[in-house]
């Protein structure tokens, strides 16, 4: 550890040179410099201080950023869906929707596409998979990006297209087969396999069409929901009509959908607040007793220049300059961590702490935004954390007896 | 200041704090640019889950409004599934919201 001593600091009223008049200005900048060396000379000390900070803050701002990427992916997810969504109610939730109504639902003016979907579960291996069955002849001419090609309808041999991690869970690749077994057992063939930048909760679904959905969950006369899409500004008339077709029908408009996702996203519990608590409490508490309160050589360096003439306004000063250096480089140092975390090592360790059912290190890429508010409440947090830690020990040894603090 | 230990950390901050300001200057990701993959399946996901393993509610919302285990297999026991107040944000029930607009 370097050995702290006062003796090359000046006293910051006086003069540079015999003459010279000290304005104002020039004892702050003298009281910088002085926290400048202070800090180089005390370099090992701040950085063992802060590694609690840096630590709490890189937890913070990677979670604040998952957290920003998954809503911004859900609201893409929103946007690309359905214009409306419809349910079945059964005993005050939704229910499997009967086939026979479908055709009423796409006779409606301003209803352009029906697109019924069997979402099921099913154990694959030691996974549980979410399963969607879509009519894939009708999207046939989609775009997607993937390794292989699109699955297509073929009662003889059906096909699928499943996410990449549970593709790489399964150890299968394209063209292997894969058999699902629920009500009924289907061998399907892989001829898809999403890419690790496709959406998040492409990563464990298996996509098949809907006739081998309907097979292998022995359900002819049922779908999940249907997805409905309108000519442009006719989803609420829409919606007041799908609704009045049948008391039982329940229809949610994208507008809603994207209203409960913002809602939802914004109100930021669980890991959060954990990660926060945490953070606040050892950095405060481990910059405390490292730097200042249990940290005899900067004590007795306080007392020194209180011998020399400085005044408690002074010494605080230059310590609350020596702590925003701290705080602006502990930030720093802190968001390129937590982008190196998310954006390179897909937040290996912590992504299924923040996002259920992901691998402990995931190829896939997890939603992440950084966003210049990040900096700032990650610079207003390191400053409370310093302060905190620093002031108050400051100002009590600089106002105590000198030879009392020198001890 | 004539400690070359002070310029250097003088320089050190100023680069750090370049690099870190730099980053936000890159083109983010558009916002409102389409998913294919949502796109072409008509919408799946939403919540902090890739899998409804414990429940659909955990994962696709839309599809299961609020969390199953809640009413199985003991209805109005505290609901065990782990992802409650775990992850990193926790959604409300759908109907809930849609009730509250």
């Amino acid at each position: 550890m370097t050995k702290s001593t006062p003796a090359d600091h000046s006293n910051p009223t006086t003069p540079s040179s015999p003459g010279d008049k000290p304005g104002p200005w020039s004892r702050h900048f003298n009281l910088v410099c002085a926290a400048i060396e202070n800090l180089t000379r005390n370099v090992l000390v701040y950085l063992i201080a802060s590694v609690a900070l840096i630590t709490g803050l890189t937890l913070l701002l990677t979670t604040v950023a998952v957290s920003e990427g998954l809503k911004t992916q859900a609201l893409r997810a929103v946007r690309s869906g359905a214009d409306i969504y419809c349910t079945w109610d059964y005993f005050g939730r939704p229910g499997p929707f009967p086939r026979s109504e479908i055709e009423t639902l796409s006779s409606i003016e301003g209803v352009t596409r029906t697109i019924p979907r069997i979402i099921g579960r099913t154990q694959v291996a030691d996974e549980l998979a979410i399963v969607v069955g879509i009519p894939l002849h009708a999207l046939s001419d989609e775009k997607l990006q993937l390794s292989g090609a699109l699955p297509v309808p073929n009662p003889d041999r059906p096909q699928v297209l499943i996410g990449y991690e549970l593709a790489r869970h399964l150890n299968l690749n394209v063209g292997d087969r894969l058999t699902l077994q629920n009500v009924s057992s289907i061998v399907f063939q892989v001829t898809g396999i999403t890419k690790t930048t496709s959406s998040l909760w492409s990563a464990k679904a298996i996509v098949c069409d809907i006739n081998e959905a309907v097979i292998l969950f022995d359900e002819p006369n049922h779908v999940s929901d249907i997805c409905l899409y309108t000519l442009t500004g006719a989803e609420r008339r829409t919606q007041e009509i799908v609704q009045r077709t049948h008391e039982r029908v329940k229809a949610q408009t994208q507008e809603q959908v994207r209203n409960y996702v913002t809602l939802g996203m914004t109100l930021r519990e669980g890991v959060f607040s954990g990660f926060f608590i945490l953070a606040l409490v050892l950095a405060i508490g481990s910059f405390s007793v490292i730097t200042y309160h249990g940290f005899a050589p900067r004590r007795r360096e306080i007392a020194l220049l209180k011998a020399e003439g400085w005044n408690t306004t002074e010494i605080i000063e230059m310590i609350a300059v020596e702590n925003t250096f701290v705080s602006f480089l502990s930030t720093a140092l802190s968001l390129i961590l937590a982008i190196i975390w998310v954006r390179i090592f897909r937040a290996a360790m912590i992504a299924p702490v923040l996002i259920a059912e992901l691998p402990l290190f995931p190829e896939m890429d997890i939603p992440a935004i950084f966003t210049p508010l990040c900096p700032v409440l990650a610079t207003l947090f390191s400053l409370v954390v310093t302060m905190s830690g620093s002031i108050y020990t400051t100002w009590r040894t600089a106002t105590a007896p000198v030879a009392a603090a020198l001890q | 200041m004539n400690n070359p230990r002070a310029c250097w950390f003088i320089l050190f901050t100023f680069v750090l704090l370049i690099a870190t300001a730099s980053y936000f200057s890159l083109p983010s990701e558009e916002e409102t640019s389409i998913d294919s993959f949502q796109h072409w399946t008509g919408g799946i996901g939403l919540a902090p889950s890739v899998s409804p393993a414990w429940t659909f509610f955990s994962m696709t919302p839309n599809i299961e409004v609020f969390c199953e285990n809640e009413l199985w297999p003991i209805p109005g026991l505290p609901c065990y599934n782990p992802n409650h107040g775990a992850l990193v944000v926790e959604l409300p029930p759908f109907e809930r919201a849609a009730i509250g607009e």
